[in-house]
This record gives structure tokens, sequence and C-alpha cells, in this order.
């Protein structure tokens, strides 16, 4: 093809091709209107860079940086929930979601003694659980017979009902040959109490309502029949016995602050403080 | 302001301005010539070594690609020319074993003087003299229309289909006198028409209006060394 140079510069040619485009090329020394072959054309100067490509480094930087705090960060070292272990010890473990131990505080003097010396944070919350009631029942807190209760507290619900289950599990392994009842409560979170019995080394838990229906069956084979039905019926004596005792003591505090009133509204001397003293005496006995 | 600073803001105004990109070529033609030197071992000679006239090519390349980001120029620079060396070095190796018409043949004369010319020198002047007059007035013609030939190089289609249909546009042109004689009165693209008439769509013509005008232009009277040039140049779609 033939190129007609139509302008040329110190580091290009503007050339005319037969088919109609204009193009710079290398300048080997032509002068305008000349007509040239094999000319060496310029490339083309790049775009600006597309906006994604821009992006592309910083954006990946933040998705790394994601992964890692929500991949590594979040679920190893981020408080998800606490665990408060009473058995007279009283021990408040903090731990991530993966179920490791962030922190572990002694709540009273004893809980302080049993944490001495036991290095737990950055362990396995299972794995601690069983070493904490080890050393507890070797230090001579946890006899046979004993209760421990464990509240545990999380946002999440079905990460602490699954916590509770497994800690009750792995605590049982470290009280081999006593019988201890392991009671969990859930904070923060409606619904019934799991119970946890453990008898020489065999454990079962149950939700309230499992619980009861356990003892209907227990009941209807003619077996103990003692348990929740009579703490039922225990607290709906109770709760009758302390409405009966709210509704009286009220009136009585409603009957006090009115003679009490009625002492101010008259007007208050000196003198009025002994009848003020038979006025209650009347009232409360 | 630090010396790097003041390359750099060179730089950019060369980019835009084509006047400014030649002065800035030429203040750094020492070191354009140095570093093809390293490359070819022997020191350039300007106009007759084309393997400077490619380095000038990689250093203009250069400032039209460069970016702040991409770090400093004359270092990028080295590297384009170097790389451009490269490529040419292959290209050429092609053609070993043969020997250009501008080696020096004597004291006083080269081998093209050498060669016994066919042509009418005298003719071939001439025509040149005429070519170089007629796209001088071309020049001034597109400055009217506050167009240069650099900036009709760089709006010309790459892609051969988008240049079809540009050449559509210009045969439906040149079939239609009054869309040339709107051109030159109005001195605007009528781009309506064209799209109308040819069949490409605004948008395309749009995009390539300063390489269309140029083209429509060629077309108006006077310029026949330039459309005797565009003999091969077909009707694209219609």
């Amino acid at each position: 093809m033939e190129y007609l140079v139509m302008e040329t510069h110190p580091a290009y040619a503007v050339v005319l091709d037969e088919a109609g485009g204009l193009l710079k090329t290398a300048n080997f020394g032509y002068a305008v209107g000349d007509i040239v072959t094999g000319v060496l054309p310029m490339k083309a100067a790049p775009g600006p860079a597309p906006v994604w490509k821009k992006l592309a480094l910083p954006m990946a930087a933040a998705a790394c940086l994601c992964l890692l705090y929500f991949g590594a960060y979040r679920p190893n070292f981020v408080p998800y929930g606490t665990v408060r272990m009473t058995i007279n010890p009283d021990v408040l473990l903090t731990l991530s979601r993966t179920g490791r131990v962030l922190s572990a505080e002694g709540l009273n003097g004893d809980g302080k003694a049993l944490l001495q010396g036991c290095a737990v944070s950055g362990k396995n919350d299972l794995d601690t659980a069983e070493a904490l009631m080890q050393r507890a029942s070797g230090q001579g807190y946890l006899k046979d017979g004993g209760t421990v209760k464990l509240d545990v507290a999380s946002a999440n619900a079905d990460w602490a009902e699954k916590l509770g289950r497994n800690l009750s599990e792995a605590m049982d392994g470290g009280v081999k040959g006593k019988t201890v009842t392991i009671s969990i409560d859930y904070d923060g979170i409606d619904g019934p109490e799991l119970i946890l019995f453990t008898q020489n080394g065999v454990h079962r838990v149950y939700t309230y309502d499992e619980w009861l229906l356990q003892q209907q069956k227990i009941r209807q084979g003619g077996a103990a029949q003692s348990g929740p039905q009579d703490a039922e019926q225990w607290g709906e004596e109770t709760g009758d016995a302390f409405e009966n005792w709210g509704e009286s003591v009220g009136d009585r505090y409603e009957r006090w602050g009115e003679s009490v009133g009625d002492i101010f509204d008259d007007g208050f001397n000196a003198g009025d403080l002994n009848s003020l003293d038979e006025k209650l005496k009347e009232l409360f006995h | 302001m630090s010396e790097e600073h003041v390359i750099v803001s060179q730089v950019y105004r060369a980019k835009k301005d084509s006047e400014a990109a030649d002065a800035f070529i030429r203040q750094y033609l020492n070191f354009i010539k140095a570093e093809t030197a390293r490359f070819t071992g022997r020191v350039p000679v300007e106009g007759r070594d084309d393997e400077l006239s490619v380095a000038m090519l990689a250093f203009y390349e250069t400032i039209l690609a460069y970016d702040r980001s991409r770090g400093a120029f004359l270092g990028l620079a080295a590297v384009a020319i170097r790389n451009r060396l490269i490529d040419f070095s292959r290209a050429e190796k092609r053609h070993s074993g043969t020997v250009s018409c501008d080696e020096p043949a004597g004291e006083n004369f080269t081998v093209g003087d050498t060669i016994p010319d066919r042509r009418d020198a005298v003719s071939a002047l001439a025509d040149r003299i005429s070519a170089q007059k007629e796209i001088g007035e071309f020049i001034l013609r597109l400055a009217d229309f506050g167009l240069t030939l650099a900036d009709v190089s760089d709006n010309c289609p790459r892609q051969a289909r988008t240049m079809a249909a540009c050449m559509g546009a210009a045969a439906f042109a040149r079939e239609n006198p009054a869309v040339l004689e709107e051109l030159e009165q109005t001195k605007k693209l009528p781009l309506n028409r064209l799209a109308e008439g040819s069949g490409v769509s605004r948008k395309t013509l749009e995009r390539h209006r300063k390489y269309l005008v140029a083209v429509l232009l060629a077309y108006t009277n006077g310029y026949e060394i330039i459309r005797g040039h565009l003999r091969q140049m077909k009707g694209g779609t219609r």
C-alpha cells in the first residue's frame, strides 16, 4: 500500500493511506507530499483504564481484609457468648463463636482460687469446662450429689443451646464416679430451661416439657410420684399464697399511707410521733 | 518545583498540544539518542538511522500513554524505546542481506545515488511541489474548522467496520453535493442528513466527526491529488 505523507513532525509523520485512513507513523526522513511504502504505524495510545481496573486492587484488598476479619478474626477473637459456672467457685468464661476461651474470670474468692495456675485463655471451651470440673472436684468444691449451675448467654439462641448441651457432656467427663446435677440457664432466651441430671456417669438433658413428659411416664408406670408435677403444684400454691400475701400487704400499706397522709395533712408536731407509732402498731399487729 | 514534576507537566501539555510535543521531543533528543546508542552500540545520526526515528516514535508514544501513576516518565520512556527497538530489529532481520539506499557508498554519495533512476526526476519534483501546495491548502482549510491533521488522525476509525460505515457516509455526500455545500457554508457536519441518507447511525458519525469533516472537505473542489490518492476508497454501508 502506498501512503501520501500529509504532515511531518520530529517524531512522527501523518500519512494518508489508500483506504482513506489517516495514521501516524515513524518519520523515516519523510517530506510532505512524498508517496511512501512500508511505514511503521504508531501504536494506539491506551485509553483511560476502566473504572473496574482502577478499583480492582483496592477491592481485592478490601475483600482480603473482610475475609480475614469475618473468616478468622471475628470467629476466633471477638466475644460471642459467656458461660457462668457456679459450683461454689463462681467462674465466668468469655467465648468466641468457635468456642475459643477468650478470658476466664473468678467472680468470687473460690472462683479465683480455682483458676489460679490454670491457663485457660485460648483453649477450647469443652476442654476448659472438663478441666475446671476436675479441679473443682479435686479441690473439694464439688462433692457427690453436688449441683453445678451454668448460665449461658449469647445473642444466638441456637449457638447457646448447642454450647450448653456440649458443655454439660464435657463437664460430666470431669466428674466421673460422682452424681452431679447440672442445670443450664439461658440468659436472654425465652423458653424452658434445660435440666441435666448426671448419675454415675450417665446423664440426660431435658427441656422442661420433656421432663414433665418423662415424669408422667414414670407415674403411669407406677414409679416415683415426685418431681416437677409436685413442683408445679407447689408453684401454683406458692403463687396463690404470694398473691394473697401481696394483696394483704398492699392493703396494709395503703391504709398506712392514708393514715400517715392524714397525720401530715392535719399538721405535724413532735407530739404526733406517739400517735403515729400507735397507729402503725394498730395496722401491723 | 522538582525536575520530575516539571517533566510531568511538560508531558501532560504535550499530550494535548502537538507543537508542545515537538518541542518536548527536541528538548529530550539527546536522551533519545543515548537510549538508541545504548541499544545499537553506536551514536545514531539524525535523518539517516532508522533506529533513531523508531526511538523518537516510541518516545512520542510514551508521551501519549503516560499517566502519573505509572512512575517516572524518563524511566518509562527508556523501556518503551528499548522494546520498540527490539521489535524493529526483529522485523528488520527479515531484510538482512539487503543494503539500504541510504547507506553511504563513498565520501559524498549514498548507495541510492549509484543506482540509475528511470523516473522523470523533474516531473516527480513538480508533482511533489504540487502535492505540498495542495496539502498546505488542505491543512489551512481544516484550520478553518478548528482541526489539525493530528486531530483527524487521532479521530480516524481503527476498525474496518467503522471505517466502512464512515466511507458509506462519505460516498453519500459525494453523490449529494448539497451536503458538501452545507458543510462549507455552516462549517458544521450535517449529521442528520448524513445519517438518514447513508443509513449509518448518528452515534457512529458523531464519534468520528473530525475525520468525516476532513474526508468531506477532500471531496470539495481543489484537492485533486488527495482525491486521486483515495482512488481505492469504496462506499460502505448504504
